[in-house]
Protein backbone atom coordinates (compact mmCIF):
# COMPACT_ATOMS: atom_id res chain seq x y z
CA UNK A 1 0.00 0.00 0.00
CA UNK A 2 1.33 3.80 -1.20
CA UNK A 3 1.68 5.42 2.09
CA UNK A 4 -0.52 8.50 0.57
CA UNK A 5 -3.20 5.52 0.66
CA UNK A 6 -1.99 4.70 3.96
CA UNK A 7 -2.44 8.02 5.50
CA UNK A 8 -6.05 8.67 3.97
CA UNK A 9 -7.07 5.58 5.83
CA UNK A 10 -5.38 5.94 9.23
CA UNK A 11 -6.88 9.57 8.94
CA UNK A 12 -10.04 7.97 8.71
CA UNK A 13 -9.25 5.97 11.66
CA UNK A 14 -7.52 8.74 13.99
CA UNK A 15 -10.20 9.25 16.35
CA UNK A 16 -10.63 5.86 16.94
CA UNK A 17 -7.44 4.83 17.18
CA UNK A 18 -6.90 7.88 19.76
CA UNK A 19 -9.32 6.46 21.50
CA UNK A 20 -8.05 3.27 21.73
CA UNK A 21 -4.63 4.93 22.50
CA UNK A 22 -6.12 6.57 25.67
CA UNK A 23 -7.38 3.85 26.74
CA UNK A 24 -3.83 1.86 26.64
CA UNK A 25 -2.50 5.00 28.40
CA UNK A 26 -4.89 4.83 31.45
CA UNK A 27 -6.44 8.40 29.85
CA UNK A 28 -3.22 9.96 29.82
CA UNK A 29 -4.00 12.58 27.25
CA UNK A 30 -0.32 13.70 26.44
CA UNK A 31 1.20 9.64 26.87
CA UNK A 32 -1.69 8.72 24.38
CA UNK A 33 -0.68 11.76 22.17
CA UNK A 34 2.72 10.91 22.45
CA UNK A 35 1.95 6.95 21.84
CA UNK A 36 0.28 7.85 18.70
CA UNK A 37 2.63 9.81 17.34
CA UNK A 38 5.10 6.75 18.11
CA UNK A 39 3.11 5.04 15.87
CA UNK A 40 2.74 7.38 12.77
CA UNK A 41 6.38 7.45 13.00
CA UNK A 42 7.11 3.68 13.01
CA UNK A 43 4.82 3.52 10.46
CA UNK A 44 6.99 6.22 8.14
CA UNK A 45 9.75 4.47 8.63
CA UNK A 46 8.86 0.99 8.13
CA UNK A 47 9.00 -0.62 11.10
CA UNK A 48 5.05 -1.32 11.43
CA UNK A 49 4.49 -2.30 8.01
CA UNK A 50 0.96 -3.26 6.85
CA UNK A 51 0.83 -6.45 4.68
CA UNK A 52 -2.82 -6.91 4.45
CA UNK A 53 -2.92 -10.17 6.52
CA UNK A 54 -5.35 -8.45 8.59
CA UNK A 55 -8.25 -5.67 8.75
CA UNK A 56 -6.28 -2.58 8.84
CA UNK A 57 -7.78 -1.15 11.93
CA UNK A 58 -7.19 -4.63 13.88
CA UNK A 59 -3.10 -4.33 12.58
CA UNK A 60 -3.02 -0.58 13.69
CA UNK A 61 -4.63 -1.22 16.74
CA UNK A 62 -2.04 -3.64 17.85
CA UNK A 63 0.46 -1.30 16.89
CA UNK A 64 -0.89 1.41 19.01
CA UNK A 65 -1.18 -1.22 22.53
CA UNK A 66 2.64 -2.27 21.56
CA UNK A 67 3.97 0.64 21.31
CA UNK A 68 1.59 2.08 24.65
CA UNK A 69 2.94 -1.10 26.53
CA UNK A 70 6.97 -0.15 25.71
CA UNK A 71 6.17 3.50 26.07
CA UNK A 72 4.65 2.51 29.69
CA UNK A 73 7.73 0.54 30.52
CA UNK A 74 10.53 3.26 29.21
CA UNK A 75 7.89 6.13 31.58
CA UNK A 76 8.38 3.98 34.29
CA UNK A 77 12.13 3.39 33.95
CA UNK A 78 12.73 7.32 33.45
CA UNK A 79 10.56 7.53 36.78
CA UNK A 80 12.81 5.26 38.60
CA UNK A 81 15.59 7.09 37.37
CA UNK A 82 14.41 10.55 38.39
CA UNK A 83 13.31 8.58 42.18
CA UNK A 84 17.09 7.24 42.05
CA UNK A 85 18.69 10.88 40.81
CA UNK A 86 16.84 13.03 43.49
CA UNK A 87 15.01 15.35 41.22
CA UNK A 88 12.09 16.81 42.94
CA UNK A 89 9.70 17.28 39.98
CA UNK A 90 7.59 14.52 39.50
CA UNK A 91 5.03 15.66 37.15
CA UNK A 92 7.12 15.44 33.96
CA UNK A 93 4.31 17.19 31.43
CA UNK A 94 1.12 18.94 32.91
CA UNK A 95 -1.99 17.56 32.83
CA UNK A 96 -5.02 17.78 30.58
CA UNK A 97 -7.88 18.76 32.64
CA UNK A 98 -10.33 16.96 31.33
CA UNK A 99 -14.06 18.32 31.99
CA UNK A 100 -16.07 15.22 32.46
CA UNK A 101 -19.04 14.69 34.08
CA UNK A 102 -19.21 13.23 37.57
CA UNK A 103 -20.73 10.33 36.34
CA UNK A 104 -17.74 9.51 33.55
CA UNK A 105 -15.17 10.59 36.17
CA UNK A 106 -16.60 7.72 38.82
CA UNK A 107 -17.37 5.40 35.35
CA UNK A 108 -13.30 5.84 34.71
CA UNK A 109 -12.39 5.37 37.99
CA UNK A 110 -14.46 1.94 37.99
CA UNK A 111 -12.73 1.15 34.84
CA UNK A 112 -8.93 1.98 36.25
CA UNK A 113 -10.07 -0.90 38.75
CA UNK A 114 -9.98 -3.57 36.13
CA UNK A 115 -7.28 -5.21 35.01
CA UNK A 116 -5.48 -4.53 32.01
CA UNK A 117 -6.54 -7.43 29.88
CA UNK A 118 -9.94 -6.91 30.78
CA UNK A 119 -10.36 -3.14 30.76
CA UNK A 120 -8.89 -3.83 27.15
CA UNK A 121 -11.48 -6.02 25.88
CA UNK A 122 -14.34 -4.43 27.01
CA UNK A 123 -12.78 -1.15 25.50
CA UNK A 124 -12.32 -3.13 22.28
CA UNK A 125 -15.82 -4.54 22.11
CA UNK A 126 -17.92 -1.43 23.69
CA UNK A 127 -16.09 1.23 23.04
CA UNK A 128 -14.75 0.30 19.31
CA UNK A 129 -17.15 -1.69 18.28
CA UNK A 130 -15.18 -4.83 17.23
CA UNK A 131 -15.75 -8.66 18.00
CA UNK A 132 -14.49 -11.12 19.98
CA UNK A 133 -12.13 -12.32 17.59
CA UNK A 134 -10.95 -8.85 16.37
CA UNK A 135 -10.19 -8.24 20.15
CA UNK A 136 -8.42 -11.51 20.24
CA UNK A 137 -6.59 -10.81 17.45
CA UNK A 138 -5.11 -7.28 18.38
CA UNK A 139 -4.07 -8.38 21.59
CA UNK A 140 -2.88 -11.40 20.53
CA UNK A 141 -4.04 -13.96 22.50
CA UNK A 142 -6.85 -16.70 22.14
CA UNK A 143 -10.55 -16.20 21.52
CA UNK A 144 -11.38 -18.47 24.27
CA UNK A 145 -9.02 -15.80 26.74
CA UNK A 146 -10.58 -13.02 25.49
CA UNK A 147 -14.11 -14.16 25.96
CA UNK A 148 -12.84 -15.13 29.55
CA UNK A 149 -11.35 -11.33 30.05
CA UNK A 150 -14.98 -10.36 28.32
CA UNK A 151 -16.96 -12.27 31.32
CA UNK A 152 -14.70 -11.17 34.35
CA UNK A 153 -14.40 -8.10 32.99
CA UNK A 154 -18.07 -7.17 32.90
CA UNK A 155 -18.81 -8.88 35.93
CA UNK A 156 -16.13 -6.68 37.66
CA UNK A 157 -17.04 -3.36 35.83
CA UNK A 158 -20.50 -4.22 37.35
CA UNK A 159 -19.29 -4.22 40.97
CA UNK A 160 -16.81 -1.51 40.27
CA UNK A 161 -20.41 0.81 39.21
CA UNK A 162 -21.92 -0.76 42.17
CA UNK A 163 -18.90 0.29 44.64
CA UNK A 164 -18.49 3.81 42.52
CA UNK A 165 -22.54 4.71 42.77
CA UNK A 166 -23.08 5.20 39.22
CA UNK A 167 -26.34 5.43 38.13
CA UNK A 168 -25.85 3.75 34.81
CA UNK A 169 -29.25 2.89 34.07
CA UNK A 170 -30.19 5.99 32.26
CA UNK A 171 -27.01 6.54 30.20
CA UNK A 172 -27.30 4.53 27.58
CA UNK A 173 -28.59 5.57 24.23
CA UNK A 174 -26.74 3.43 21.58
CA UNK A 175 -27.15 0.87 19.38
CA UNK A 176 -27.02 -2.77 21.08
CA UNK A 177 -23.66 -3.90 20.85
CA UNK A 178 -22.69 -6.72 17.83
CA UNK A 179 -19.33 -6.79 19.01
CA UNK A 180 -19.93 -9.35 21.50
CA UNK A 181 -20.81 -11.71 19.23
CA UNK A 182 -18.40 -13.63 17.29
CA UNK B 1 -32.36 -10.11 30.04
CA UNK B 2 -30.55 -8.69 32.36
CA UNK B 3 -27.23 -9.51 30.74
CA UNK B 4 -28.15 -7.66 28.02
CA UNK B 5 -29.17 -5.19 29.92
CA UNK B 6 -26.27 -4.73 31.86
CA UNK B 7 -24.20 -5.06 28.51
CA UNK B 8 -26.30 -2.13 26.90
CA UNK B 9 -25.95 0.39 29.87
CA UNK B 10 -22.02 -0.53 29.86
CA UNK B 11 -21.77 0.58 26.49
CA UNK B 12 -23.73 3.67 26.85
CA UNK B 13 -21.25 4.52 29.56
CA UNK B 14 -18.55 3.77 27.05
CA UNK B 15 -20.23 5.72 23.80
CA UNK B 16 -20.54 8.79 26.28
CA UNK B 17 -16.66 8.28 27.18
CA UNK B 18 -16.06 8.27 23.24
CA UNK B 19 -17.81 11.49 22.37
CA UNK B 20 -15.54 13.11 25.63
CA UNK B 21 -12.49 11.82 23.84
CA UNK B 22 -13.66 13.22 20.73
CA UNK B 23 -13.56 16.23 21.54
CA UNK B 24 -10.16 16.10 22.92
CA UNK B 25 -8.58 14.28 20.11
CA UNK B 26 -6.14 16.30 18.68
CA UNK B 27 -5.65 17.34 14.82
CA UNK B 28 -4.60 14.08 12.74
CA UNK B 29 -2.53 16.36 10.57
CA UNK B 30 0.30 17.89 13.89
CA UNK B 31 0.85 14.01 14.83
CA UNK B 32 1.63 12.56 11.19
CA UNK B 33 3.75 16.39 10.43
CA UNK B 34 5.40 15.76 14.06
CA UNK B 35 5.91 12.05 12.89
CA UNK B 36 7.53 12.89 9.45
CA UNK B 37 9.42 15.60 11.16
CA UNK B 38 11.11 13.38 13.34
CA UNK B 39 12.63 11.00 10.22
CA UNK B 40 13.17 12.98 7.43
CA UNK B 41 13.47 10.65 4.28
CA UNK B 42 13.73 7.78 6.48
CA UNK B 43 13.16 5.19 3.60
CA UNK B 44 16.58 6.48 1.96
CA UNK B 45 18.05 6.78 4.86
CA UNK B 46 17.83 3.00 5.47
CA UNK B 47 18.66 1.92 2.41
CA UNK B 48 21.72 4.04 2.45
CA UNK B 49 23.12 2.40 5.52
CA UNK B 50 21.78 -0.76 4.18
CA UNK B 51 24.38 -0.22 1.26
CA UNK B 52 26.69 0.73 3.19
CA UNK B 53 26.90 -1.73 5.67
CA UNK B 54 27.17 -4.71 2.78
CA UNK B 55 30.16 -2.48 0.99
CA UNK B 56 32.13 -2.29 3.92
CA UNK B 57 31.57 -6.05 4.68
CA UNK B 58 32.58 -6.98 1.28
CA UNK B 59 35.51 -5.16 1.67
CA UNK B 60 36.33 -6.56 4.62
CA UNK B 61 35.88 -9.79 3.34
CA UNK B 62 38.22 -8.76 0.12
CA UNK B 63 41.05 -7.83 2.56
CA UNK B 64 40.64 -10.50 4.57
CA UNK B 65 41.14 -12.69 1.64
CA UNK B 66 44.75 -10.99 0.34
CA UNK B 67 46.00 -10.79 3.47
CA UNK B 68 45.24 -14.93 3.96
CA UNK B 69 46.86 -15.25 0.30
CA UNK B 70 49.75 -13.33 0.93
CA UNK B 71 50.50 -14.56 3.76
CA UNK B 72 51.04 -17.82 2.35
CA UNK B 73 52.89 -16.82 -0.16
CA UNK B 74 55.72 -15.27 1.28
CA UNK B 75 55.58 -18.41 3.98
CA UNK B 76 55.96 -20.88 0.66
CA UNK B 77 58.75 -17.97 -0.55
CA UNK B 78 61.09 -18.24 2.86
CA UNK B 79 60.42 -21.91 3.20
CA UNK B 80 61.87 -22.65 -0.37
CA UNK B 81 64.59 -20.12 0.41
CA UNK B 82 65.43 -22.10 3.90
CA UNK B 83 65.21 -25.66 2.43
CA UNK B 84 69.04 -25.69 0.47
CA UNK B 85 70.85 -24.62 3.90
CA UNK B 86 69.25 -27.60 5.65
CA UNK B 87 70.87 -29.95 3.33
CA UNK B 88 74.40 -28.19 3.93
CA UNK B 89 73.95 -28.05 7.15
CA UNK B 90 75.58 -31.43 8.23
CA UNK B 91 79.24 -30.01 6.87
CA UNK B 92 78.77 -26.87 8.15
CA UNK B 93 79.76 -26.22 11.58
CA UNK B 94 78.09 -27.39 14.44
CA UNK B 95 75.02 -24.57 14.83
CA UNK B 96 75.00 -22.93 18.42
CA UNK B 97 73.41 -25.02 21.62
CA UNK B 98 69.74 -24.99 21.37
CA UNK B 99 69.94 -23.20 24.88
CA UNK B 100 70.95 -20.41 23.48
CA UNK B 101 68.28 -20.50 20.87
CA UNK B 102 65.49 -20.66 22.94
CA UNK B 103 66.94 -17.84 25.06
CA UNK B 104 66.22 -14.89 21.81
CA UNK B 105 63.65 -13.51 23.07
CA UNK B 106 60.43 -13.69 20.47
CA UNK B 107 58.97 -10.67 18.76
CA UNK B 108 55.56 -9.69 19.09
CA UNK B 109 53.43 -10.71 16.29
CA UNK B 110 50.63 -9.09 14.97
CA UNK B 111 49.71 -10.71 12.11
CA UNK B 112 49.16 -14.44 11.11
CA UNK B 113 51.36 -13.74 8.46
CA UNK B 114 54.54 -12.29 11.29
CA UNK B 115 53.23 -15.25 13.00
CA UNK B 116 54.19 -18.03 10.57
CA UNK B 117 57.41 -16.15 9.43
CA UNK B 118 58.19 -16.19 13.02
CA UNK B 119 57.60 -20.06 13.54
CA UNK B 120 60.08 -20.86 10.36
CA UNK B 121 62.92 -19.03 11.48
CA UNK B 122 62.58 -20.71 15.16
CA UNK B 123 61.83 -24.01 13.66
CA UNK B 124 65.14 -23.81 10.74
CA UNK B 125 67.70 -23.11 13.06
CA UNK B 126 66.83 -26.15 15.71
CA UNK B 127 66.86 -28.37 12.16
CA UNK B 128 70.73 -27.19 11.40
CA UNK B 129 71.59 -27.98 14.85
CA UNK B 130 69.84 -31.16 14.89
CA UNK B 131 71.65 -32.37 11.86
CA UNK B 132 75.19 -31.06 13.32
CA UNK B 133 74.48 -33.24 16.49
CA UNK B 134 73.80 -36.37 13.94
CA UNK B 135 77.02 -35.52 12.67
CA UNK B 136 79.27 -35.45 15.68
CA UNK B 137 77.64 -38.21 17.05
CA UNK B 138 79.53 -40.78 18.90
CA UNK B 139 78.52 -43.37 20.60
CA UNK B 140 80.01 -43.78 24.51
CA UNK B 141 81.65 -47.15 23.26
CA UNK B 142 83.79 -45.50 21.21
CA UNK B 143 86.20 -45.04 24.30
CA UNK B 144 87.02 -49.07 24.67
CA UNK B 145 87.82 -49.33 20.51
CA UNK B 146 90.64 -47.37 21.26
CA UNK B 147 92.64 -48.99 23.78
CA UNK B 148 96.63 -49.73 22.62
CA UNK B 149 95.84 -53.14 21.65
CA UNK B 150 93.35 -51.45 18.94
CA UNK B 151 95.80 -52.19 16.47
CA UNK B 152 95.69 -56.24 17.30
CA UNK B 153 92.26 -56.19 16.78
CA UNK B 154 91.63 -54.19 13.58
CA UNK B 155 94.52 -56.33 11.69
CA UNK B 156 94.29 -59.82 11.54
CA UNK B 157 97.66 -62.33 12.20
CA UNK B 158 100.04 -63.41 9.47
CA UNK B 159 101.01 -67.33 9.05
CA UNK B 160 104.60 -67.52 10.71
CA UNK B 161 104.82 -64.31 12.35
CA UNK B 162 105.93 -65.28 15.66
CA UNK B 163 108.81 -67.17 13.68
CA UNK B 164 109.99 -64.26 11.95
CA UNK B 165 109.55 -61.83 15.16
CA UNK B 166 112.16 -64.63 16.43
CA UNK B 167 114.63 -64.62 13.71
CA UNK B 168 115.15 -60.93 14.39
CA UNK B 169 117.24 -62.19 17.98
CA UNK B 170 119.52 -64.24 15.57
CA UNK B 171 122.77 -63.17 14.03
CA UNK B 172 122.26 -61.16 10.93
CA UNK B 173 124.88 -63.53 8.56
CA UNK B 174 126.43 -66.91 8.54
CA UNK B 175 130.15 -65.97 8.88
CA UNK B 176 129.75 -64.40 11.91
CA UNK B 177 128.56 -67.83 12.72
CA UNK B 178 131.37 -69.49 11.71
CA UNK B 179 134.14 -67.07 13.61
CA UNK B 180 132.03 -67.81 16.89
CA UNK B 181 132.03 -71.50 16.52
CA UNK B 182 136.20 -71.13 16.35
Amino acid sequence: MEISDLKAELEGLHQASFGWALSCCRHNHAEAEEVLQTVYLKILQGKASFRGESKLQTWLFAVIRKTAISERRKHMLRALKSIAIGSGSSASQPEVELEHSEMQRRFQAALAQLPARQRETLHLVFYQDLSLSEAAEIMNISVGSVRRHYERGKKRLREALDREGVEYGIGWRRKENSGAVL
Amino acid sequence: MELAGDEKRIQALFSELSLADKRQTPRFEKLWRGAEATSPTPRLSKSLVFVVATLLLIATGIFASWLRLTAKETSIDSANKLTPQQTVAPATPPAPEPQKLALVPPRRQHSHRQRSLARLKLTVPTLQERAAVLANWQSPTDTFMTSPVASSFSSLPQLNQSARDLESFLPKNSQSMKESNQ
